[in-house]
């Protein structure tokens, strides 16, 4: 389990309240959703409407078994490599963090990318392109979702391995947004939370819980590129059982059942996507320590320690990188070099 | 750095790009790098119409298919910020709806030079701002009925889909000549429930702004919209902007000498806002039916006891009590005589823009 579920539920719920990130008319939501209990009364239309048209918001079948037999011969296809995409995700994710953005942009930044991948090639699938695309969707994911939006060349920061001007930037957004058809509105799993929030719990007692705890299994699962084979509303209805299974009133004993909370839910598709994600957020849970999510890490101000043993969650996330070199060499590359790519990043590259 | 290389294939254009020893390759041809989209030399420019704080629009036809089209250009002036947001959000916005009171973006197309991009919109004849400074005489309650219909189904759609406008104005109105009204110009527009972002340092007109908003309430909702429609359902009667403040306070001040000052009874939460510490002057009564007048010899823009309810209505202190655009909508003043003038009689006028400018 990610987060240590405490006893005294309202201990976590008071949490999020105190101020901060998620709060409850702020939860991650989609184009078309909202979520305090009170907005979601209606439903019905609203959640066939998006049922049909989820579809037009995933890659494609075709890209996540690309990826599932692409290890060896993406070098020729000109495909992805799952090992790619992998790092691009956790480099979103760590950007992600560090502004505290919501959990939609971080989402919504992977979906575009994979949507992005799914109908283009890049030049070399694990070097600067993959970089500046993971840039270009995560700037565009955050000024379609933040209220505050940083510029896209100031999102290149936690060992980003190359830094790329605003122009290119800029190109590159055009790009993403033209071959997405300028359709950046997805409906993603978090379009449906709300409502099946109110599945698992008409009262909407545990409301905030659930949101959060479905939040996190969603976020924490978006870098295995398994799950693209589920559609957004599966994704949604497996995450919410999974937070549900924390509040014994609320557990639903077979995953199948959840068929019924909206049209287009296959039992069987349910209850695969629910073990796979069970079976890794147990996984993880095991292997490392409680991951931050941006919205929890309210005390955690760089350079403050954990008292416990945990690690941190910028020191767990970049254990890889030499991080501090990188920022160096990114700082040179900008400020020495303006027009094309620096000596050191040239260095760097080869 | 640019990423040179076979993301960047205009690079004739600047004659700076460098390649690297990965991408090195045979010179590419300058392509066009949006594939998706058509260019802009597709059209024939006829005009330019409008130069708003978002941007430019133009007049043009579609070289294809021979339809005129308005252009709105993208303005790229701040390369550091990337993409424009407001653009951004209104191409998305406006791409994923559908309906008769919302104008219509058909494609977005592209300049030679990558930097401009265009959304090429349906022509629309007039803006109701500049249609009503040109009128002699006001908009009649029939006329009036029809346009507030048409609003009102436009933002009733919108909140069912979960948009705010927050901008709705006069200026943002457009007319065309089959009596159609569309709603247009969705930079502000933003996901109901998202989180808020003040935007004082916007150039926006505070004209119909609500309350909440002036006084800095940290949550609003769809009644922020039902307040300007108010707003301009007494501007369509009278031809005048019914409160026109140059800054936030002058707008509350001329908000409350009409409406009067509101007080904790009528508006409960009202004196937590945080624009409440400025102390305003009391004013008692409610002066709003003084400016219409039920019956006609008065000189003053006439508006039946009905109409004069919903129009209260819409301009209610307390969003809370604020009536919605649905209920706005069964409103018995468009049932009643006179009845709302059907699109296909709207009186038409001459294209603004055919004056040239």
């Amino acid at each position: 389990m990610l987060v240590s579920f405490p006893d005294p539920l309202p201990d976590l719920l008071c949490d999020e309240d105190s101020g901060t990130v998620l709060s409850e008319a702020e939860s991650p939501g989609c184009s078309s959703d909202s979520s305090s209990p009170a907005a979601l009364a209606i439903d019905g239309l609203l959640l066939t409407e998006l049922v049909l048209r989820e579809k037009d918001f995933v890659p494609g079948l075709e890209y996540a078994s690309r990826l599932r037999g692409g290890t060896h011969q993406y070098r020729h296809q000109h495909s992805v490599s799952p090992a790619a995409r992998e790092e691009s995700v956790a480099w979103i994710l760590k950007v992600h963090a560090s502004y505290r953005f919501q959990p939609l942009t971080a989402y919504l930044s992977v979906n575009y990318m994979d949507r992005f991948l799914h109908s283009r090639c890049l030049p070399e699938s694990d070097g600067w392109p993959m970089q500046l695309l993971s840039v270009a969707c995560l700037s565009l994911a955050a000024k379609m979702e933040e209220p505050l939006v940083t510029s896209p060349f100031d999102l290149q920061v936690e060992g980003a391995k190359y830094m790329f001007q605003p122009r290119t930037i800029q190109r590159m957004e055009l790009l993403v947004l033209s071959v997405l058809d300028w359709r950046l509105r997805s409906i993603t799993p978090f379009s449906f939370l709300g409502f099946f929030a109110l599945k698992v719990d008409p009262t909407g007692t545990f409301f905030g819980f659930l949101m959060s705890r479905a939040t996190e299994a969603i976020l924490s699962n978006i870098k295995d590129f398994s799950f693209l084979e589920y559609r957004p509303s599966c994704i949604a209805t497996a995450a919410m059982l999974w937070a549900a299974s924390a509040i014994p009133a609320l557990s639903v004993r077979e995953p199948g059942d959840a068929e019924s909370w909206c049209g287009g839910l296959i039992k069987e598709e349910i209850t695969s996507c629910y073990r796979s994600m069970e079976a890794s957020l147990l996984r993880n849970g095991r292997r490392k320590a409680p991951k931050v999510l941006p919205q929890f890490r309210v005390t955690t101000r760089p350079g403050t320690r954990y008292s416990d043993s945990s690690p941190s969650p910028s020191s767990s996330t970049s254990s890889s990188d030499p991080h501090n070199k990188r920022r160096r060499l990114n700082f040179t590359s900008w400020t020495v070099d303006d027009k094309g790519i620096s000596e050191s990043e040239r260095e760097e590259r080869e | 750095m640019r990423g040179d290389g076979a993301l960047d294939t205009d690079s004739e254009e600047d004659g700076t790009s460098e390649r690297t020893p990965e991408t090195a390759s045979p010179p590419r041809r300058s392509v066009n790098m949006l594939q998706g989209c058509r260019s802009v030399d597709e059209f024939e420019w006829l005009n330019k119409i409008d130069e708003g704080t978002y941007g430019v629009v133009f007049i043009a036809r579609d070289k294809k298919t021979g339809e005129v089209e308005a252009l709105k250009k993208v303005k790229m002036e701040k390369e550091r910020e990337g993409f424009p947001l407001t653009s951004l959000r209104e191409i998305n916005i406006l791409l994923s709806f559908d309906h008769p009171s919302i104008v219509d973006v058909k494609e977005v197309v592209v300049g030679s030079n990558l930097d401009s991009i265009y959304m090429v919109m349906e022509y629309m004849e007039h803006e109701l701002k500049g249609l009503m400074e040109a009128m002699k005489q006001p908009f009649s309650q029939s006329e009036v009925k029809c346009l507030m219909l048409q609003l009102l189904e436009g933002v009733k759609y919108l909140h069912d889909n979960w948009v705010l406008h927050r901008d709705l104005k006069t200026s943002n109105l457009l007319l065309n000549n089959r009596g159609e009204l569309k709603i247009c110009d969705f930079g502000l527009a933003r996901r109901y429930g998202s989180p808020l972002k003040p935007y004082t340092q916007l150039v926006v007109t505070l004209w119909y702004r609500a309350p909440e908003l002036l006084l800095g309430a940290k949550q609003y909702s769809t009644a922020i919209d039902l307040w300007s429609l108010g707003c301009i359902m007494a501007e369509l009667l009278s031809k005048e902007p019914l409160f026109y403040g140059k800054t936030e306070f002058e707008q509350l001040d001329k908000i409350f000498r009409i409406l009067g000052t509101p007080n904790e009874t009528i508006w409960p939460g009202f004196s937590k806002l945080p624009g409440v510490k400025v102390n305003f002057v009391k004013h008692q009564y409610n002066l709003l039916r003084k400016k219409f007048s039920p019956t006609s010899f008065t000189g003053s823009p006439v508006l039946s006891d009905t109409g004069f309810d919903l129009l209260n209505k819409l301009l209610t202190y307390d969003p809370e009590k604020r009536i919605t655009a649905d209920d706005a909508l069964n409103h018995e003043w468009f049932r009643e005589v006179p009845h709302p003038e059907s699109e296909d009689f709207m009186p038409t006028f001459p294209a603004q823009h055919d004056k040239d400018r």
